[in-house]
């Protein structure tokens, strides 16, 4: 054990040099704003993908409206900065607090409604979302969508360097938040909820306090991705946040590995990064989809994850077995 | 003392239990028997708040159970086993046992999140009570396992350290012996009747196999079609007509056979 131990510590500064890494060196050399945007693009959907696997994979809710949450915060905040006059800030925290109550009410209606019920009520939600931005044109800009100006910090504008430096410390500020309620009475209790909420509730497990956390944690995570698209991109439009979106969403999640959380980031990378090599063959992106997932599906039932753990073995002596089976470690201890 | 009060429980047009009164004592081994769908899980049922009684009274120690979550009659040092396997079996054994021990976990979300030294200290002890309940059933080695990597036999004794962890008062236990072999079922009736003297938990004992219950009850209670039919130690209620008829049908003798033709029609 102290041998293992003395192993971990010594990997530990590597893991660190590869975040610093993935957090300095895109918006070094990646000249091009595409591939930074890009890049950009693929930790906001890895923050969407971790929120919603809390909620799907974790804790047992299927929620099919995860792009809605996502476009709430962005339009909360866009609407607020544009047409209120607020500045970023405050905007975008009133974006997460509004996706957060929102999130609120799913988990209300969790705890009514289960299974394929509770997952037409959120698809339903992500339809009416939808023509409510196409609709009031006054407020949302229609299908044109909303376009704002980049923050600035002490009156220099926010470059899009400055915006991945931010964008990714929230990525591993989620993930952060993620591992920590994921191996702690609160992620065993989502845990127990899914995976019996009957005996659950007979062991003590407020089930009812369980769902609603995860809902809210879900939406949260959304929240924050939402004002992070809009900082990204500086312009949103409904079809960015379209129920097929939500579908994408869940097949990160599904690819990555339900409750599986490095696959969670994983699935978003590969599924936000393959359509844009496969810009050259128009339509071909959703057959690569619908058949990538199938091939997950049959080859690796358990998800994308397991080359997650399997990667994350490199860092720490443990056995690919051992993490396979929901591993036993202090609170926080390996953080 | 767990009191059920002249209660009855109806799904639909079929009455389930029918005007049962009954009672667990504190620190005594009950046995719940009767044929297939009699009522008896239907009785655990609705004492650990799974549903509601139609009518009637359901109290422990005073407080009245039917309207109270499920968690929180948990709390109050009611607990249970199932009749299937039903561990969840996505998480690892000792988080298994944790997570029925959240009766001695108040820590708040925040605290919890953050990892605040109480919660920290809470989930240590949450740990310690977990291999500890693991180890009485001789469970510790397969502490971090998969929970559905388990063989029947194992599952079942980690139910059943889930269901002592949380230190409680009365567990109920439905159908504990189903698919043990006959070594095994001995030493369940062991471990209950040493759970219960060192520990003095009161055991509602739901079972088929009527040697392992006259073995280590002190009273049985005989359910049939929903009702009570004898109540008493396990020698006299063994001998009661009713209890033979409900088990194994009448005495094949003229007369009945004249009576079964006529039931049979």
């Amino acid at each position: 054990m102290a041998a293992t131990q003395k192993i971990r510590r010594r990997r530990w500064p590597f893991f660190f040099l590869l975040l610093v890494a993935l957090w300095v060196l895109p918006p070094t050399f990646l000249s091009s704003p595409y591939y930074l945007r890009l890049v950009s693009f693929g930790w906001i959907n890895a923050i969407i993908a971790l929120g919603l696997n809390m909620a799907v994979g974790v804790a047992g809710q299927i929620n099919l409206g995860q792009a809605a949450f996502v476009g709430l915060s962005a339009y909360v905040t866009a609407m607020l900065i544009k047409l209120v006059g607020w500045t970023w800030l405050p905007s975008a925290v009133a974006g997460i607090v509004g996706t957060v109550v929102a999130g609120t009410a799913v988990g209300w209606v969790s705890n009514r409604l289960r299974g394929p019920y509770l997952a037409i009520v959120t698809l339903g939600f992500n339809l009416v979302f939808q023509i409510l931005l196409l609709t009031q044109v006054d407020f949302t800009g229609g299908p044109m969508g909303l376009r704002v100006k980049a923050p600035e910090i002490f009156g220099v504008k926010m470059n899009m360097q400055a915006i991945y430096i931010v964008l990714f410390g929230f990525f591993i500020l989620i993930y952060m938040l993620c591992r920590l309620i994921y191996y702690s009475k609160i992620g065993r209790n989502f845990r127990a909820t899914r995976d019996d909420e009957i005996v659950a509730r007979i062991m003590g497990v407020n089930t009812v306090r369980a769902k609603v956390q995860a809902c809210m944690f879900s939406a949260f995570c959304a929240g924050v991705a939402g004002v992070l698209f809009l900082l990204n991109y500086l312009f949103i439009a409904p079809a960015a946040f379209t129920p097929m979106q939500s579908f994408r969403y869940l097949a990160m999640v599904v690819i990555g590995g339900l409750g599986n959380l490095l696959g969670s980031v994983l699935g978003a990378l590969v599924i936000t990064f393959i359509p844009e090599f496969l810009r050259v063959w128009p339509g071909l992106w959703d057959v690569v989809l619908g058949g990538s997932i199938l091939l997950v599906l049959l080859l690796f039932p358990k998800g994308l994850g397991f080359f997650g753990e399997y990667l994350s073995t490199l860092f720490s002596q443990k056995k690919i077995e051992q993490r396979w089976t929901g591993q036993i470690r202090s609170p926080g201890g390996e953080q | 003392m767990l009191v059920l009060n002249s209660v009855t429980k109806c799904f639909g047009g079929v009455i389930a239990v029918h005007n049962l009164t009954m009672h667990l004592e504190e620190g005594e081994i009950l046995g719940l028997i009767g044929p297939n769908g009699s009522g008896k899980t239907v009785t655990v049922n609705l004492c650990t708040g799974v549903y509601p009684p139609t009518s009637g009274l359901i109290t422990l120690d005073g407080v009245v159970l039917n309207k109270l979550k499920p968690w929180d009659i948990n709390r109050l040092g009611l607990t249970r086993t199932f009749q299937t396997l039903r561990l969840w079996g996505g998480m690892s054994v000792v988080e298994n046992v944790m997570t029925a021990y959240g009766r001695f976990m108040p820590a708040s979300f925040w605290s919890t999140l953050v990892r605040l030294p109480h919660a920290r200290r809470e989930e240590k002890i949450a740990r310690e009570a977990a291999l500890e309940a693991l180890d009485a059933v001789g469970m510790a080695e397969f502490a971090n396992k998969l929970a559905s990597d388990l063989s029947f036999g194992q599952q079942r004794l980690v139910e059943l350290a889930r269901a002592l962890v949380s230190k409680p008062k009365y567990v109920l236990l439905d159908e504990p012996a189903a698919g043990l072999r006959a070594g095994l079922i001995v030493q369940l009736g062991e471990l209950l009747q040493k759970l219960n003297r060192e520990q003095g938990i009161a055991f509602l004992v739901v079972e088929h196999r009527i040697r392992l219950i006259v073995n280590i009850c002190s009273r049985i209670v005989v359910l049939d079609h929903g009702e009570k039919i004898a109540e008493g130690p396990p020698s006299d209620v063994l001998k009661n007509e009713r209890v033979i008829i409900a088990y194994l049908g009448r005495r094949r003798t003229r007369d009945t056979d004249m009576e079964v033709a006529n039931v049979d029609d």
